[in-house]
Order: C-alpha cells, then structure tokens, then sequence
C-alpha cells in the first residue's frame, strides 16, 4: 500500500526534474533522495545548522524546513549549480579552496550557498543583528556583518576562519 | 629531469577541496544505491527498566512499513563484538533513556519516521541513577588498571605544612561531539555472509572487525567504505549500535537500507564526554617551587561499562614536584557509555590544571608564565624517561613575545574599555605523540613519459586533511608531482591501518606511505642491478627502466626505541577575552597558539587543525553543555538551539605557531599529530583570562553570562 503522491515539477540549477512525492517530503529530502543531489546535506533537519541551505530565487533558505511541494515554478539552486559548465568555479568556492575554509566539507554546501545567499541580501540594503543604525541607506561590509551573516551555518571542524577570509576575499571588495 | 621537489612542509590546498566545494564528494548516505528501503530507530522513553510490550501492530500496517525490528524478532547479536554502548535489541532491559529499542523499515523515509511514532510501549520502571550530584558519594575505584590511583611521595603532609597553596574543585559537564555528519550507514549485502557498510568511520578496520564480530561474520566478509567523513571528533571512532541495526535491518527486508541517526537520536546513540569533578591541591615553597600536586577526578559511566576519559594525564607530565597524586573515581550512572572526545581527559583535566597553577601564581604574586617556567621538569616525573622532545618554554616565551603579554597587569580588573573588562590568560598543554601499525601500498604506473602513483590504505580523513598530506609524503619521496598521486583510503578492503584517533593518524599514515614509497625505490633500483652515484627517484626509474607497472607494500611499525622516552606534544595558549560589564558576555577577539608538534606536514591543513581546536576550547570554555533532566534521565539539550557551538560570530582572530621541531623519536618522519594538542589549555587560557579581566574564578564550564554578573 502506497501513500498518496502528488507530481511536481521543480526547476533546479536551470534545468526542469519531474517527480512524484508524498506533500510532506522536504525539499532537502528530494534534492537527496529524489533527485540524487547529494551535495546538499543533512546536518539536523531542524533548521539550526544551515547544511542544507540552497538558493530559491537568489535567496538562501534551510531545504531541511521547506516542503519541496511549495517550491514549483521557482529557481533552486544547489552547490551542484554554481560552478559554470565549462567547470569553472564561482570564485567564492575557489576561495574556500584557498582559505581552506573547511576540514570535513560537510557544512561546505551550506556555507558557500548561504554566503551567497547573504550578500545578495546584504545587497539590497537588509540589516543583521549587529548593524549600527538600522535605518542606513549604506551599511559596511564590516568583519562583524560577514561574521553575524554567517552564524546560521554551523561549522563543528571550527574552519570559521577560513570561511571568513573567503567570504571576505569574494565580496569584500565588490560592496 | 630532476622532479625531486620540496613538497612536504609545503602549504598546499587540499587535494580535495574541489570534490567539497562542488558537493561532489560522497559522505556515507550520498552513494546512489538502487532499491534502497529506510530505516529509522526509536528509542527508549524510561532509563531504567524493562519492556512489558512492544504493541508494533499498527505501525507495520502503516503504510509502505516493511518491517518493524524490536527485541522480540532481532537476530541474536554479540554485544561483546567491539561496538560500543547499548541498544542492540537482544533483550527488554533498559539502561539509560534513549537506548535504541527498535527499528522501522519502510519504503520512504517519511513512511519510516511515521510509523516509528505509533509504536506503543509499556514499561517496568525502575529507580535511575542519572542525577550525578545524588550520587557521586557512589562513586567507588575504576576497574581500569591506567586510572589505578599513582602516588608520588606524600602529598598530604607536604600540602599540609606548605606556605602557600590552593584547593579547588573544578567541574565540566557532560558535552556531545555533534559533528555536522549524523552517524549513519548504508547497509548492503552481496550474499547471506558478505556485507558492504558505508558507514563513516574513524577507524576503518575497527568498524569493519566491530560489525562481523558483533553480526558474526568473517572479518573479511565486512567492507567498510568510508572516503569522506563529516566529522567525529572521537564520536566515529568507536562504533555503536545503528551501524549492525542498519545490517540487520538491510538483511531482514532483503534490501539496501539506508540508517541515519537524527541529530535528537544522537545525543543518547553515539557516546559523550562525560562530567568531570576535579579536586586540584597544588602547594608551593616560598620561592615558588612547587611541592605538591593532586589530581582527583570523580566521573561517571555507563551501567556496566567502564569509559574514565584520563583528566590526571597532563598532571602527571607538566610539572615537577616532589609529593604527587593521580586518582579517579566512577559512579556507574543510566546514561549512555562515555567515550574519546577530542582532547580526551587532557582538554577536561588541562582546564582543571592550568586554572589551578594560575591561581596559585596569583597567590604567590608570581607571573604565571614565570611560575611554569619555575616548575618545568627535567624528565617525565610520571617515569623517570627522558623527553623525546618538549617546547613548553619555548611555546611560552614565543607566545607571550607575540601576544604582548607584557601588558598584562597581575592584578585583575585593571583594563577597562567601554563597556567591557578585558583580560589576558595563558594556559600551557600536552598531547601524547605516537604511531601505531599502519600498511600501505603504493603503484606506479607509465605511460609514455608519464608516471603516476596510487598510494592505497584503510586511513581514513574526517576532515584532518589525511587525502593531502599523503599525496605530499609519496609525492616528495616518490619524485612526482602531486597532481600524479592518487589516494586511496577509506575502504577496509586496502591494506589495514590505525585509525584518525588519538592523534596517531598524521604519524601512522605518513610513516607508512613513506615507508613504502623508499622501499619501492630500493626494490626498483635493485631491479635494474645499476649502481647510482645519485640515489635516482623511483619516477626516474620507472622511465629509465622502461617499466610499465609497478608495485610494494609495507606493513610499517613503530620505531622499536619509541616506548625508551615520553614522547608528546606541547603548547601554550594566550587568550584575550573582553567581557561585557552589564551583561556577562565574553568575546575572544584574540588568540594565539603556539604549539611544538614536531614536523608539520601541511601548514595549511595544520593551522586549520589547530585552530579548530581552539575553537572547540571556546566553546567548551563559554557554551557547551548537555543537561540531563533529573526525574526521566534524558538530555534537555538535544538540539543546535539548545547545545550550543561556536558560531562564526564568536570567533576572533585565532593565531597559530609552531615551534620548529625535529623530533625523530616518535616515528622516522618526526611527526607528532596535531588534532587533539590543538584544544588542550584553550579553556584553561580562557578561563584565566576571564579572571584576569574580572577578578571572579569561575570553576565550572561553560562560563555562561549569568556566572559572570
């Protein structure tokens, strides 16, 4: 006996995947079990690590929170999805390479994803926690913004240092 | 052509980098096994008792339920099989809260977890001891030979009769490994008697033997398969129950099955660091010698295993002194087995140390730098051996060079800024240097004028950066680049080797791929019957030889005068902490670590290491701890919301140094291991730190807000 499925159609790193899951699969889960995108992990599956942040629409979310049925018509990207086709790698994950911005490279997918997903947020002006005046037109790509901006993503080998030098590295000067 | 190149020591990337920032690389639930089923465990609701019934019925006609696994219909397993812990579904009794009870095996993960929530359990409760204060007057001596209490002269009449000492209980609580990887496993079986397990595993063999002893299985009929490990920290390296659970599990639905523990489940699957209450007396003469030192440690354990993680080690070899004492105590408690954290006993017991010796320097007026200097020993004071080597001074006067420490004022609450108080504190450590029986094989291949190498061994990376440093040993031995060695570790099916544990991977793994790499060079020279006025390469060999395929193996051990010296590493930490006034918050925006650990095979990989072992010694300094719920025995904690880490916010500037050091005691390539050294002393220098800033001495970690205002 089989529970009833429901046939989406998800758009991933530009290219379209039909599947047929139960509503209740998370969109982390079809990545990995559905669709064979392992580069997106598993670190909780409650929210509070960030290794399963990808990119929908440009925006960074936890895939572990997110039920793939919400996600039709919208862009995913995962970690699979940021090198360009040639192979070339987007210049921040060739710094983490650099910076040695990881040990186990488990967090790794998250990390990358979320910085990404960071900047385009601090891009458009969104304060973080620890941001001087809130009502700033401009804010300053400060250590302490990269630092706040990245605390949702979990790191237990402790490669912050690294992460931070990449990230920095990548974006720093492009503010 | 002249390939012989300087290339270990060099601050290569790693040479798996490319596979971990494109998620390319396979942890052990990635590979793409077909047919796969799933399996998810429930747990145990009492910590001490017995199961009356198991009611399953209507979870196996939930829907896409293969089959539910409890001690009912579990096949016989051997307990003593070398896993570790409980939960192996071989009877009703019930020793701690969350002990695995069964498992649901279903189509779907979703269909699994469903029906792992409507088995229903009756129970037999009966009194848990899981209140550690409650019983520590229980704790009686370990049945570990190693924590039989060593004594030294006569500590309590030297104490006694000293002009100045300290007497101190210092206490750190139970922590979790919580490496960012579950603990999972697919479980595959070739045949009824041959298994394939993709299981992360520290140390490979030692899953591989711990799974076929405990299903009763010939080792050789167990794979273990393992390249990529998302950490471990020491909660990988012994193996526990959901490793065979998944076995059986793959065997009973006649299917691959997929395991993995949730990050809930694995605060009561897979071990912790135990709670530790240390008594720390440390007496001195006038002049600051030191005269007396103790080291008692009360812990706990499992119900009827023993884990005491060894707090006294750093004690017994830091400091000379005459009258000395190291004891242990255990109070068998309901709580999962404890086992090897990162640091084990030296990161807990440094911290115990190094305070003490900090507070007894204040109350002599004494530098703390000043007074460790004072009390160096000569020899290991534990066994009258010499040291192999052993930087503490060095570590000390370098750090505090570059630290500034001589702006630090004696007194504390002296330098205020703002709104915080800022302090400085400096604690040292050690960490035990050996290597352990590894094989390896290494093969060249030509073709054309293109050679290559494949280094193969059961090693295994959790993120250490084994991939990179032994493409650097083979490269440099074997006179080829990097880019033409390939790596093979992770697979029990490859020549057996020790484990990434205890510090001894970087040593046993490098020594033996080295090993092999100079034998295969004399074995290709002597081929060729030439003598050489030069020692050629074995890639110029290869090439001039004209040989197409070549291959040796080594089963390397440890040098045989290795046990005639005390062989460790050593360091000092120096901590710059900036405590918030108002509200008790500490920042680290400064830390340096400076550390003797022999050759340092990879600058790069290594100062990652170390700094993340920092970064453990925060957080076990400010936010780790594992509450235990009085009444049911279970961890409050169980979350990232609740279990706190480091987070990137909380990290400063973290600066590493190693000492040069030639040590060639340990192994020949004078390697001493750097994963574990690199956490021992930061909560100790932390801790310093924060009384320096404030005046207050906080005795018990983490060091929290509300212990500070």
């Amino acid at each position: 006996m089989d529970t009833e499925t429901v046939s989406i159609n998800l758009k991933i790193n530009g290219t379209s995947r039909n599947l047929n899951i139960e509503p209740r699969v998370s969109l982390l889960d079809a990545l990995r079990e559905f669709l064979g995108l392992t580069g997106t992990k598993k670190g909780c599956n409650q929210g509070a690590c960030g290794a399963c942040t990808v990119l929908v629409n440009d925006e960074r979310i936890n895939s572990c929170l997110a039920l793939a049925v919400q996600y039709e018509g919208a862009e995913i990207t995962t970690i699979e999805g940021l090198a360009e086709e040639s192979g070339e790698l987007h210049p921040l994950q060739a710094a983490f390479i650099e910076n040695d911005g990881f040990q186990c490279g488990y967090c790794t997918p998250g990390q990358i994803c979320s910085a990404i997903g960071m900047f385009n947020e601090f891009q458009k002006g969104l304060p973080s926690a620890v941001t001087p005046d809130m009502k700033a037109r401009e804010i300053e790509f400060s250590d302490d913004e990269i630092r706040e901006r990245m605390s949702g993503n979990l790191c237990r080998c402790g490669a912050y240092n690294g992460i931070f030098d990449a990230v920095r590295e990548t974006f720093g000067a492009t503010k | 052509m002249d390939d012989r190149k300087k290339v270990i020591g060099e601050a290569l990337n790693r040479i798996d980098g490319l596979l971990k920032v494109t998620g390319a690389a396979e942890y052990a639930t990635d590979y793409k096994i077909s047919n796969l089923a799933y399996a998810v465990i429930f747990k145990s609701e009492i910590a001490a008792g017995t199961i009356l019934d198991i009611d399953t019925s209507v979870a196996e006609k939930s829907p896409g339920v293969l089959t539910v696994i409890t001690h009912k219909n579990a096949p016989k397993l051997n307990e003593k099989g070398g896993l570790r812990g409980g939960g192996f579904l071989q009877s009703p009794n019930v020793e701690y809260f969350g002990q695995h009870i069964g498992v649901v095996v279903a189509e779907s993960f979703e269909q699994a977890r469903n029906a792992a929530g409507l088995i229903k359990v009756s129970y037999q409760k009966t009194n848990a001891k899981v209140d550690f204060d409650k019983h520590e007057k229980e704790a009686v001596a370990p049945k570990d030979r190693e924590k039989a209490d060593a004594k030294r002269g006569d500590v309590d009449t030297a104490f006694r009769s000293a002009a100045h000492k300290i007497e101190a209980v210092y206490d750190t609580p139970i922590e979790h490994h919580n490496p960012m990887e579950p603990h999972s496993t697919i479980a595959v079986w070739e045949s009824p008697e041959k298994l394939i397990l993709y299981n992360g595993s520290q140390i490979v063999n030692a899953a591989q033997s711990g799974a076929a002893q405990t299903l009763g299985l010939k080792p050789e009929n167990v794979r273990v398969i393992t390249p990529h490990i998302g950490g471990g920290f020491g909660s990988k390296g012994g193996q526990w129950a959901n490793v065979v659970l998944a076995a059986i599990a793959a065997k009973m639905v006649n299917r691959p099955v997929k395991l993995a523990l949730t990050r809930q489940q694995m605060f009561n699957s897979v071990g912790l660091r135990q709670k530790n209450r240390q008594k720390l007396r440390l007496a001195a003469d006038a002049s600051g010698k030191l005269i007396a030192i103790s080291h008692e440690t009360v812990t706990h354990s499992a119900i009827k295993e023993e884990f005491i993680e060894p707090c006294g080690d750093c004690t017994k070899i830091m400091y000379d002194s005459p009258n000395s004492l190291i004891s242990y105590r255990n109070v068998p408690m309901n709580i999962i087995l404890p086992t090897y954290t990162r640091g084990p006993g030296k990161s807990t017991g440094s911290f115990a140390l190094e305070s003490a010796i900090d507070e007894l320097a204040y109350q002599l007026k004494i530098d703390p730098i000043e007074f460790r200097l004072k009390n160096q020993p000569a020899k290991d004071p534990s066994n009258g051996k010499p040291f192999s080597s052993r930087k503490t001074v060095e570590c000390l006067q370098k750090g505090a060079e570059i630290f500034g420490w001589n702006k630090r004022k004696i007194e504390p609450r002296q330098n205020k800024q703002g709104n915080y108080w800022v302090g400085y504190g400096v604690a040292a450590g050690t960490y035990p240097a050996r290597q352990r029986d590894t094989s390896a094989i290494v093969k060249l291949m030509k073709n054309g004028s293109d050679v290559r190498a494949v280094v193969e061994l059961a090693a295994s990376d959790l993120g250490t950066g084994t991939h990179t440093i032994l493409a650097q040993v083979a490269a440099e031995t074997l006179g080829l680049p990097t880019e033409k060695i390939a790596v093979k570790i992770g697979d029990s099916s490859l020549p057996p080797a020790a484990g990434s544990v205890g510090s001894v991977g970087a040593s046993s793994f490098a020594n033996a791929v080295n090993d092999a790499c100079v034998k295969i060079t004399d074995e290709l020279i002597a081929k060729s019957g030439k003598q050489f006025f030069v020692r050629p390469t074995a890639a110029q060999m290869m090439i001039s030889e004209n040989i197409a395929e070549f291959q040796t193996r080594v089963d390397a051990k440890p040098p045989t005068n290795a046990n005639d010296y005390s062989a460790h590493s050593f360091n000092a930490n120096f901590a710059e902490v900036w405590v918030n006034a108002s509200t008790g918050m500490v920042k680290i925006p400064r830390f340096v670590a400076v550390t003797g650990a022999g050759r340092i095979l990879n600058p790069k990989t290594s100062r990652s290491q170390i700094i993340g072992g920092v970064i453990w010694g925060v957080g076990m300094a400010l936010h780790e701890e594992s509450i235990v719920e009085p009444r049911y025995g279970n961890f409050i904690t169980r979350s990232f919301a609740d279990y706190h880490i480091p987070a990137n916010l909380d990290i400063g500037e973290i600066e590493t140094i190693f000492v040069d050091e030639e040590d060639k005691v340990p192994n020949k390539l004078g390697v001493k291991g750097i994963g574990e050294v690199g956490i021992v002393g930061v909560a100790g220098a932390v801790a310093n730190a924060i009384f320096n800033a404030t005046g207050k001495r906080v005795r018990e970690l983490p060091i929290t807000p509300d212990k500070l205002i």
